[in-house]
């Protein structure tokens, strides 16, 4: 047995024993919370700052994190063009608290996700960096809990995530024009 | 599972982030001091705004994962539709919030604004190039000085109520200009207002034309800068909010932290891109005052002139920070209207 699988059972392991851990982890595993709640956070922090200019240094961190998401997206779906990993209830048995998805397992497109936002937030702010990174780690350690990844499927999301905030972090020359051209609509509208 | 059942979890999915974005948007709100998505009356305490913000999102949460745990533990709408649903819902919220803080300031309102008791007689005057409200002080024994009140471009005349009945319970006369409609601040023709407006004031019988002074709010403020520069009959002058830069009107978040999203419309239009501002140039007429009194006052909340500071002008000028206050509360605010009425009458007293 990998190290890989035998992590994934001894997490998986502690499913279906306290009621209480598998109602948290099923509220943490699912689509919407990890994802709504990081969405609001940066919507959040389009609209802070003391200042026009601390603001603007937000909301180009804002659309960073959009473009970082995307990347991680594209990423995502070019690794499972190239290579697909069964998930670990097509392969062994597991206590799955959750639907069967039926994309690959590897990489975690949710850990991509999350740390996408995570490292951008990082970037901009270390207290939300961290939280955004405490979310996802949740959200990833949930996943492997309730059965539907094995948790190098996460960590491979999570790099795919940092490394996709990583690019967007270091061409924000290049996509000034794009990130200018987001914040000026928004200030006609009164929303930047 | 069916694309269509998957569109009826997208649709519960976006009930929920509706919900859950109005509260969002409340929270943002009272962080943010965002007047044009609140719901709460103007002078209400940002906790309120937190409070009903954190209550809307509990509830949202408990509703759908608490109650829709068929719905959630399905395949719902992968990323890209996920996003689609959760923007959508959180721009309907945002709009609906909008919505709800407009009809909140129309028919709710503000502790602020009870009706002014007048301490005088008024009489509303009808001049060929302007009119106005002259407001004269109850009691006898006039000649009054007399201050000429210019208001914030589309701000209506009674917006200077308070002031006008602050300065006639201290027995000083008020020449309140109706500026509302757009043509009025044309330039150059806005410059002729005040001294037409002054030449009224010095005929009249009641007003001691020895003892006049200037007192403008927001583009008021520089109107009465500007025209104070050119007329040293001018006593003491009081510039309240005004704006000195065109930097001042530029769009943006600022101007939903003083007003509502329609108001920020309308004033951006009534500003245009500062040219008023500009050639108005009330910063640069200031030394031509000489030592002629002029207090600035600003709330420390106003966010259009937060650069402005006491070392950005003279230190002929008596500049007042007033904590806790927008723009918008300024002239209405009780301690304002008397520290700066006490103001104009010190000083209007010891030029005589």
């Amino acid at each position: 047995m990998t190290v890989d699988a035998a992590l994934f059972q001894l997490v998986n392991g502690f499913a279906t024993r306290i009621p209480l851990l598998d109602g948290l982890m099923r509220l943490l595993v699912n689509d919407y919370l990890v994802p709504t709640t990081l969405c609001l956070l940066a919507a959040a922090l389009w609209f802070s700052g003391a200042t026009r200019e601390e603001r603007a240094r937000n909301q180009r961190a804002v659309v960073s994190m959009v473009i970082a998401v995307l990347l991680a997206n594209v990423l995502v779906k070019v690794c499972n063009l190239i290579y697909f990993r069964p998930r670990p209830f097509s392969v062994q048995e597991v206590k799955l608290l959750f639907y069967r998805p039926s994309d690959s397992s590897l990489p975690s497109n949710a850990g991509a996700v999350a740390f996408a936002f995570a490292g951008v937030g990082w970037q901009r702010s270390r207290r939300l960096g961290v939280l955004m990174g405490v979310l996802g780690t949740a959200f990833g350690f949930a996943r492997i809990f309730c059965g539907v990844h094995y948790p190098l499927d996460i960590a491979a999301g999570v790099l795919v995530g940092l490394l996709s905030a990583c690019v967007v972090g270091r061409a924000q020359r290049i996509l000034e024009p794009l990130m200018a051209a987001f914040i000026a609509v928004g200030r006609r509208l009164y929303l930047a | 599972m069916e694309f269509r059942e998957q569109i009826t979890i997208g649709y519960v999915f976006f009930a929920f982030a509706y919900c859950a974005g109005l509260g969002f948007w409340q929270i943002v709100a009272a962080r943010q001091g965002l007047r044009a998505l609140s719901w709460m009356p103007r002078g209400a305490k940002h906790r309120w705004g937190y409070l009903a913000g954190s209550v809307l999102l509990v509830l949202a949460c408990v509703w759908f994962f608490g109650t829709r745990t068929e719905d959630i533990f399905s395949p719902g709408p992968a990323s890209s539709e996920f996003l689609f649903f959760l923007t959508s819902a959180l721009l309907a919220a945002l709009v609906s919030s909008m919505l709800l803080s407009l009809l909140v300031g129309r028919f709710v309102p503000a502790r602020e604004d009870a009706p002014v008791r007048a301490s005088g007689r008024s009489e509303d005057v009808h001049a060929t190039w302007w009119k106005g409200t002259l407001h004269l002080p109850a009691s006898e024994g006039g000649p009054w000085p007399a201050v000429c009140l210019v208001p914030d471009t589309g701000s209506e005349v009674e917006a200077l109520g308070a002031l006008a009945a602050g300065l006639g319970r201290k027995k000083v006369s008020a020449l309140a200009l109706d500026m509302d409609s757009a043509e009025t601040w044309q330039y150059p023709d806005v410059l002729a207002s005040i001294p037409q407006a002054l030449a009224y004031l010095e005929r009249n019988e009641e007003v001691d034309a020895e003892r006049l002074g200037l007192l403008g709010v927001g583009l008021g403020g520089d109107l009465v800068i500007r025209a104070a520069a050119s007329d040293p009959q001018i006593r003491a002058v009081v510039a309240i909010a005004p704006l000195l830069s065109p930097s001042s009107v530029q769009p943006g978040l600022d101007l939903l932290r003083e007003m509502s999203y329609l108001e920020a419309i309308r004033w951006r239009r009534r500003h245009g891109s500062g040219a008023v501002v500009a050639r108005l140039d009330a910063l640069k007429h200031l030394p031509e005052l000489e030592n002629r009194p002029l207090l600035i006052v600003y709330g420390e909340e106003d966010r259009l002139s937060a650069r402005w500071t006491a070392t950005s002008f003279p230190r002929s000028v008596e500049f007042n920070k007033i904590p806790g206050l927008g723009r918008a509360e300024l002239v209405r605010d009780p301690q304002v209207i008397s520290s700066t009425v006490s103001w104009l009458l010190r000083h209007l007293e010891a030029s005589s």
